[in-house]
């Protein structure tokens, strides 16, 4: 199921990311895939983790780019619910208690 | 010659990048200096280590022999491999290892994972890492359990004497240590029952010709 901005994602205990230069690389430990974020998409996955919900994420990306609403929003949750298939995020209520 | 342990942690590589605190840099500069070895406790942070010991203890070994001063089994190539590759090839670790030790610009990290059990014919034997642009060593301890013996020490060339000698066997703790000339180090036997399994290379000035470039034989 795709994601709202009402949800909170996190990211998985077997996620692993190494930011160099305004890019990010994210490598999946269970699976051994990496995926590259450019800086855009760097910034992004940063606001997700800094933000309750996807939907103060969005908002705090959208203070940083002049672009039409509709069209950040359609981009971003077009990232989140990518990483979430490829196990680069999570619902929050999905997370692992036994990795806690 | 000194025995280290216990030293306080000071860096953390996390699953995010290293951490680390500028004022503890001093101390284990002065003591890399004194010594050519510093001992970093807790270098895997608590969670990414879980993920870590995890992948180690699915992942396959297979004998691997190089020639003249080491036998051992040794992680083939996999997720692991590439998941230790991608955490230590940091340009942020790469800046806190030269701030510890002085050395020059590192390029790249180049090492493999080792397994070393008790009781068969795995061993090491003083050697100096020399070549390659290989100016600083790491060994991080993955082990399953506390091991015996396993030692790392280094002296000068062919001396009597030890410059320092230094047990490695807290699950995700590291040791760096200098490749120069003139320095020599190895790994002691192994005793009693418990294998010593470990991830370690050099931090070399040059981009490596490929994932091991000629690793086989770090500590």
């Amino acid at each position: 199921m795709a994601f709202s901005l009402d949800d909170r994602a996190t990211v998985p205990d077997g996620v692993v990311s190494r930011e160099l230069d305004g890019e990010t690389v994210l490598l999946n430990l269970e699976t051994g895939m990496y995926f590259g974020l450019d800086a855009v998409g760097t910034d992004m996955w940063r606001a997700i983790g800094e933000s309750a919900t996807l939907g103060e994420a969005l908002a705090a990306v959208r203070g940083q780019y002049d672009v039409d609403e509709a069209t950040i929003r359609s981009d971003f949750l077009q990232l989140a619910d990518e990483l979430l298939a490829k196990g680069l995020l999570q619902r929050a209520d999905q997370e692992a208690p036994s990795a806690r | 010659m000194s025995v280290v342990s216990g030293e306080r942690e000071a860096f953390r590589l996390t699953r995010t990048g290293p951490e680390w605190r500028d004022h503890d840099v001093g101390g284990l500069r002065e003591t890399f200096d004194r010594q050519h070895c510093v001992k970093l406790p807790g270098f895997i942070a608590p969670p990414l280590l879980r993920q870590i010991h995890r992948l180690v203890a699915s992942a396959a070994f297979a004998e691997f022999v190089h020639e003249g001063i080491a036998s051992e089994l040794q992680m083939t190539a996999g997720v692991c491999t590439g998941a230790l590759d991608f955490l230590v090839n940091d340009p942020r670790l790469f800046e806190f290892v030269r701030a510890v030790t002085a050395c020059a610009p590192i390029r790249a990290f180049v090492g493999r994972v080792y397994r070393r059990c008790p009781g068969t014919d795995h061993h090491d034997s003083w050697h100096d890492d020399l070549g390659r642009q290989r100016m600083i060593g790491m060994s991080v301890n993955l082990s399953d359990e506390p091991y015996e013996g396993g030692t790392f020490e280094i002296r000068r060339f062919k001396a009597d004497t030890l410059i320092a000698s230094m047990p490695n066997v807290g699950l995700g703790d590291a040791i760096l240590f200098r490749i120069a000339d003139g320095l020599e180090h190895q790994v002691t036997a192994l005793r009693g029952a418990a294998a010593k399994t470990a991830f370690a290379g050099w931090f070399v000035g040059h981009r490596p010709d490929g994932p091991s470039d000629g690793a086989a034989g770090a500590q």
